[in-house]
């Protein structure tokens, strides 16, 4: 059976946000929604600039023991999503494939999956009517839709998958420290990038089986 | 006002009407009393209340009935046990009524019902594992202990509001007395223990402890209430009445503490 997930090279990362770019423009995003963020790690491996990190680009420790590290965070689509069991109306859901999504017309933003999750700011709310920063209409044609008073997150690309290309994030990084494909299936990018190597996964105290692997 | 005032305000009152009732299917109240019918139907009046907390969180209230097909959500799972406890407290309200009294194994029904209702209180926000001062062990020993602590407060204050008045107070045997007074000490101690545990993961997460430690005081000068009434330093009214108060005041307070903590 596919299972998708996700393996990010930090010692590829260069922190350029060119995911986090792609992933804005592919989904069309409002101004303050973000499915996908680069953070800069300064000290120890975290998971947000609320634990340890300091603002972008900029090295921590004193010189010469200096440090500069990027993190790209985004919803880890885990085996065991803390999100799924919590939604109220079954808007928080996880495909045959292992991609967990939220189906807007179902969500009420009661934001239940944001406090279940263990992953900092990798959902968000549409508390507003949402705004853009161009007048005009960005990214796929079928992008995910943004309303007010629902909670988003990133959906690995599945309209791009869907139809047999790879997530808009792994387009873009000029790095190539990005790897994408089936956990299930010992030849895909993602298992030969995880086999042999050293990885973390964010916060596998939690007990949610994350599919995003963080190559060490 | 805090955004989940709608929450707050369901395990408040439904946990104050569980614990009252869970309390008295230990230590029931005068069963001659023609009034005791009030005391499940004040239970139900508290959960019922307090169940409106439900649906106004969700915004609309139709979509509660959305949230009921999804067992696993614990919006669902609150409202699956307050309407078992719920459904309890009528029958016990109709059945001493008009029967005079209920069997005493649907008390004890009704007490498990309430006191699941008490750990799926916790559970909801155990689970929020974005929220570290909610993702924590202390979350069910606050929930489930003040529960208790201000449930027998209230079986206290009722046992003593619907006996007096009418000379219908059931002879209390001196040694019931004395271990209903000994069980609301205990259980409002366990609180204040709960309270202080609160305070210190609270404080271990960044955030103030001072809500609760003054939830603690609070707590204590309930403990300090219901001793004194022992002794005989404070009598009638005012020790039931005191001790109500303070330690609803102390749940109150600390759980509107805890809601704050939410800033998503």
């Amino acid at each position: 059976m596919t299972r998708y997930g996700m393996a990010i090279d930090l010692n590829r990362c260069v922190g350029c946000q060119a995911c986090a770019t792609a992933c804005k423009i592919a989904n069309n995003l409002p101004k303050n929604i973000t499915y996908n963020t680069v953070y800069t790690k300064s000290d120890t491996f975290g998971t947000a600039v609320a634990h340890g990190a300091i603002a972008n680009d900029n090295a921590g420790g004193v010189f010469p023991n200096c440090v500069l590290t990027f993190l790209p965070v985004q919803c880890q689509h885990c085996e065991n999503p803390a999100c799924l069991p919590v939604c109220p109306t079954g808007a928080t859901q996880k495909r045959e494939d292992g991609i967990v999504w939220v189906d807007s017309s179902l969500c009420i933003g009661c934001r239940a999956c944001v406090m279940a999750c263990p992953y900092d700011n990798v959902r968000m709310m549409n508390e507003t009517d949402p705004e853009y920063y161009l007048d005009v209409v960005v990214g796929e044609a079928d992008a995910p839709v943004h309303q007010e008073g629902t909670v988003e997150k990133c959906t690995f690309c599945h309209n791009l998958i869907d139809r047999g290309e790879v997530p808009a994030c792994m387009q873009l990084c000029l790095a190539g420290a990005r790897y994408w494909g089936d956990l299930d299936d010992p030849e895909s990018d993602v298992s030969k990038a995880i086999e042999g190597r050293k990885y973390r996964k964010l916060r596998e105290g939690a007990g949610t089986a994350p599919n995003v692997f963080y190559l060490e | 006002m805090i955004s989940e005032f709608p929450l707050f305000c369901f395990t408040t009152l439904a946990g104050l009407g569980a614990g009252a009732y869970a309390v008295n299917a230990v230590f029931p109240m005068a069963k001659s009393s023609k009034r005791a019918w009030l005391f499940p139907f004040a239970c139900m009046i508290l959960l019922a209340i307090g169940l409106l907390g439900l649906p106004m969180h969700l915004g609309r209230p139709e979509r509660m009935l959305i949230a009921l097909t999804q067992p696993s959500a614990m919006i669902a799972q609150e409202a699956y046990w307050s309407i078992a406890l719920g459904i309890v407290l009528l029958v016990d309200t109709l059945l001493v009524k008009f029967k005079g009294r209920a069997p005493r194994a649907l008390s004890i029904v009704g007490a498990v019902f309430a006191l699941v209702l008490m750990f799926v209180m916790g559970n909801a926000y155990f689970v929020s594992l974005a929220i570290p001062a909610w993702a924590s062990w202390a979350t069910f020993l606050l929930f489930v202990c003040g529960d208790f602590a201000m449930g027998a407060a209230l079986a206290f204050l009722l046992d003593n509001v619907l006996s007096e008045g009418k000379g219908e107070k059931e002879a209390d045997t001196a040694s019931r007395q004395t271990m209903f007074s000994n069980a609301r000490i205990v259980l409002a101690a366990l609180a204040l223990v709960s309270l202080a545990i609160e305070a210190v993961h609270f404080s271990n997460v960044g955030l103030s402890f001072a809500p609760f430690a003054a939830s603690a005081v609070i707590a204590a000068a309930g403990i300090g209430a219901i001793v004194a009434a022992r002794m005989g330093k404070l009598t009638g009214k005012a020790a039931v009445w005191a001790e109500f108060v303070c330690l609803f005041a102390a749940v109150a307070i600390a759980r509107y503490a805890f809601y704050a903590a939410c800033v998503l």
